[in-house]
């Protein structure tokens, strides 16, 4: 398993951009920015629709569940908050109810609970949520669901 | 051809050396290359009437760099940047020379890469003080996947997946370079090493190795561009810039994962504009330097430019087409995966010494373009080096490139 995330060295100050987002986090709601006048959805949380350029942006909760689209895993720990917890794994995650008009499905950055080995693109997910130490937002994080789905594909080199 | 094609040349060039570390400002340094890059060209550092750089807030300022050198430039500009600045202001240079608003431009990039500010948040001893997050881009940061190698690592594990690459071509970049830097006196790694020393190196972010990964160096390195028909009054022969792209983007940012594959990368927007402005295609090419961040940079900008068909650059760099007697030999100084990094400007200035013959290696009169081409004599002069394809990177979704011939 990975270990735990040092969350203790990690603030959250989120900009205005991003305040709505994190403030869904202590409802362990995971929202998508969501285009009032054309539909789109994306991310990461710009402030304006990159479908039709519009500045009315709302928000869409997601179920909490998607399919992993591709991923890695870190065995160097870069970042302070990150030491305790190599080797650990960073899937881009595709979300089925974050499908736009034109199909494409809107992706996030994904960080995984479980182990390198039973990783592998294709295989279904789903949201949970770490508390942080000292502040009230809550953290994605993510799981796999279903290790022997069929179809998926392991990096195996 | 576009409408300056040939009418700019690329006079001189210089860099410290590769240091790691360097004790040293990044002052100090771009001071030292700029003056190697005048000495080169048989300018003095006061004729300097044009300088642009690139950093990421990590070195010191062209307007500083005159100014310790006593020039009076009519232009000073520092772009924000690492990977593909280097052709980037290439073309700013011919435009705003065209323009009447200098008459020649030094172009440095100065960085403690190693000693200083690394890549991903890094800190010089090890790992850091994780910032705050705040906008949107550091969503990534709360989920540890900041470095080149995570961000990047994400599009080559689904390019594997698409398409089935073996490690042992990918692999192929890594030796081929490090051969080059065999060659190299300036180089920071010269042992060769094997396709079995690549195998085993330790995994830095699976699906890279520690030999995928390019060198942290510190140092400097700077051109100049000028006019030809005042390049012809200079002490080397000129380079001509033929063409090129200035940090053109893919349809999606970087932080965009959504995008439909996320190894279509910037280089295959650019390719059309990149040729059709230098008036040649890519069977004209005699040595190309695919910025090797990575060994699958470099890879990949072989498909987006056409110097592959899509899903077979592992292919084409394992059979040896980038070697230094290969059809197309890449990055001939070691690139940054073996010479040292700086950000792409080094990719560039080797292929300028190599167009005019005049590379800086244990031939004892290179000065005067004379090679012996015997590898085990350590000459790394490309026998026929007409036409030379830079090929920047500085994202999946960023690229600049130019062209440029002897």
């Amino acid at each position: 398993m990975p270990g735990p995330v040092d969350y203790e060295k990690i603030t959250i100050a989120p900009d205005p951009d991003v305040a709505v987002w994190w403030d869904a986090t202590k409802e362990k709601k995971f929202l998508l920015p969501e285009c009032q006048d054309c539909g789109h959805k994306w991310w990461p949380p710009w402030p304006a629709c990159s479908a039709c350029a519009s500045m009315n942006v709302g928000w869409h909760e997601i179920e909490g569940t998607g399919f992993v689209y591709s991923y890695i895993s870190v065995e160097q720990p870069i970042l302070g908050h990150m030491v305790t917890a190599v080797p650990y794994v960073v899937a881009i995650v595709e979300l089925p109810d974050g499908t736009n008009a034109d199909g494409s499905k809107t992706r996030i950055s994904a960080l995984m609970l479980d182990d390198e080995a039973d990783v592998a693109i294709g295989l279904p997910v789903k949201l949970e949520w770490d508390d942080h130490p000292t502040q009230e937002y809550k953290m994605p994080r993510w799981r796999v669901t279903d290790k022997s789905a069929p179809g998926a594909w392991h990096f195996s080199w | 051809m576009g409408p300056l094609t040939d009418k700019y040349c690329i006079v001189g060039v210089g860099e410290t050396p590769h240091m790691r570390p360097s004790g040293r400002t990044t002052l100090s340094m771009a001071i030292e290359a700029v003056k190697n890059a005048c000495d080169d060209a048989g300018l003095a550092p006061s004729d300097i009437d044009g300088i642009s750089s690139y950093q990421i807030g990590d070195s010191a300022q062209g307007i500083q760099v005159a100014t310790a050198l006593g020039a009076r430039p009519n232009y000073a500009n520092d772009s924000m940047g690492g990977g593909s600045s280097t052709e980037m202001l290439i073309a700013h240079a011919v435009g705003l020379i065209e323009g009447g608003y200098c008459n020649n431009m030094v172009i440095f990039r100065s960085m403690n890469g190693r000693s200083g500010r690394r890549m991903g948040g890094q800190a010089p001893g090890g790992a850091a003080v994780s910032l705050p997050i705040t906008s949107p881009p550091s969503f990534d940061q709360l989920h540890g996947f900041t470095t080149p190698a995570q961000r990047f690592g994400i599009s080559f594990m689904r390019y594997i997946h698409d398409y089935g690459i073996k490690p042992e071509q990918l692999g192929a970049i890594a030796v081929a370079h490090r051969k080059h830097a065999s060659l190299n006196p300036k180089a920071t790694m010269k042992h060769p090493i094997t396709i079995d020393d690549y195998l085993a190196s330790r995994w830095i972010s699976k699906p890279f190795r520690l030999l995928d990964c390019c060198l942290e160096t510190d140092v400097a390195a700077a051109l100049i561009i000028m006019p030809r028909e005042q390049a012809y009054d200079m002490k080397q022969p000129p380079v001509y810039i033929m063409g090129g792209t200035a940090r053109l983007m893919a349809d999606q940012g970087a932080w965009n994962y959504s995008r439909d594959s996320l190894h279509y990368v910037a280089g295959f927007y650019g390719r059309q504009l990149l040729f059709g402005m230098s008036g040649v295609s890519q069977d004209d090419i005699d040595i190309t330097s695919s910025y090797d961040a990575f060994t699958f940079t470099s890879l990949i900008q072989y498909e987006a430019y056409g110097f592959a068909p899509r899903g077979q650059a592992g292919e084409y760099v394992a059979s040896g087409a980038i070697e230094i007697d290969g059809r197309r030999p890449n990055n001939l100084s070691g690139g940054h995966l073996s010479e040292g990094y700086t950000h792409g400007i080094s990719m560039v200035i080797e292929n300028a010494r190599q167009l005019r013959h005049r590379t800086d290696d244990a031939c004892p009169e290179w000065r005067q373009g004379i090679h012996t081409y015997d590898r085990s004599e350590g000459c790394r002069q490309v026998k026929k080096a007409e036409i030379a394809a830079c090929l920047g990177w500085g994202t999946e979704t960023m690229s600049s490139s130019a062209i440029l011939r002897r």
